[in-house]
């Protein structure tokens, strides 16, 4: 008999009994096959039923994340034979409602993403859409924010902090990750702006650094440094805005 | 015909029971160190009623090292000690992570951790040296 490997997946489906319960499946063990694709040969052979996110199966698109054994992964990118002989339990991203299965709802992220405008703010909006000239970065300019902009948005890093999930309104770690890295790029001018997000109770301050986002990211992003940096970036700029009786 | 409208789609919602933070060990050390801050302030507490006993004289001061000897006393200041070495060992690391940068013309995380322990150790020995002098 050939190896064979248990995957037990959440079911859930709103439209039917909506109920959040388990089910099985047992399916040839295969020592390259990762995670996406034994439930791929699920969808395929033995449940059509089940609703999952995939896309690029590299692990560029982000779309794939679960609590796998109960922590966040991509499972386009962990494989089974890091379980094999054990079992493999998957469950929906933590601390995101559920929409069927192992589908999360993701709206929330979505929304708090685009508050702290990921993109190059300019002083003068012309800047942003002026394609005629250039600004030049040099090697070291960017490696400042190199790595926060590596992120995918997965979110599992809101998969692995208990702060999201015992206070949503938490703006989280990829979002802070992606102002830190907008905020240390040479060509952005938009610090003042993304601060009314980031330096406020529901910014950088609602932080206790549990650190597991930066253990759990994919891309090595370290949200937990970017967002403990900008504490400190915040804090400066609240001192010297008291002392000069400027903003804030 | 009718057009289906945009669905708004029952979503489920998991609840985080209490015991969370027993789910994995990395939770269980950040609720350590978050109590360790009860432990740190209780020893600044210590010391400044040490401080005060000082400043009130050999008898206060005498009073105090007599009331430090007990078993409780020693047993307090054992758990006190651990927690707030915890405490400074876990801003050590984290300190790192902040002002460290990967890079040339930068300290590494690991260079400023390592900074912040022989600092550390040249106040503690300096301290060590008033003390005894």
């Amino acid at each position: 008999m050939a190896d064979e490997i248990k995957l037990t997946l959440s079911r859930y489906n709103p439209d039917k009994d909506g109920e959040y319960t388990t089910q099985t499946y047992t399916i040839p063990y295969h020592n390259d096959w990762s995670i996406l694709d034994a439930l791929n040969h699920i969808k395929a052979e033995l449940d059509g039923s089940i609703s999952y996110r995939w896309s690029c199966r590299m692990a560029v698109c982000g779309s794939c994340g679960m609590m796998v054994n109960g922590t966040p992964r991509l499972t386009c990118s962990t494989y089974l034979n890091e379980f094999y002989p054990g079992e493999i339990s998957l469950e929906p991203l933590a601390n995101f409602p559920v929409v069927r299965d192992l589908v999360v709802d993701i709206s929330d992220f979505m929304a708090k993403l685009t508050s702290i405008k990921p993109w190059i703010i300019r002083k003068n909006k012309k800047d942003e859409v002026d394609v005629s000239s250039e600004y030049l970065q040099t090697p070291a300019q960017m490696t400042v924010y190199r790595q926060q902009s590596l992120c995918i948005n997965c979110t599992l890093c809101y998969a692995a902090c208990p702060v999201y999930g015992l206070h949503p309104e938490f703006i989280g770690p990829a979002v802070i990750a992606l102002g830190y890295r907008y905020n240390n790029d040479s060509r952005d001018e938009g610090k003042e702006e993304r601060r009314k997000v980031l330096a406020n109770e529901a910014g950088v301050w609602k932080c206790t650094v549990v650190g597991d986002c930066t253990e759990v990211c994919p891309k090595h992003v370290d949200p937990s440094a970017a967002i403990q940096r900008t504490k400190v970036d915040s804090a400066i700029s609240w001192f010297f805005s008291k002392l000069t009786g400027r903003g804030e | 015909m009718n057009i289906p409208s945009a669905e708004v789609t029952k979503t489920y919602r998991r609840s985080i029971p209490n015991t969370w933070w027993l789910k994995k060990s990395s939770y269980v050390l950040f609720m350590l160190r978050e109590l360790s801050s009860v432990f740190v302030a209780l020893y600044a507490l210590c010391l400044l009623s040490l401080v005060y006993a000082v400043s009130q004289g050999p008898e206060s001061y005498a009073a105090w090292v007599a009331g430090s000897q007990s078993g409780w006393m020693i047993l307090l200041h054992v758990v006190m000690g651990l927690f707030v070495l915890y405490h400074t060992v876990t801003w050590f690391r984290i300190s790192g992570r902040i002002f460290g940068r990967e890079g040339s013309g930068a300290l590494s995380p690991a260079a400023v951790t390592a900074l912040n322990y022989v600092i550390w150790i040249v106040i503690s020995l300096g301290v060590m040296y008033i003390i005894l002098s």
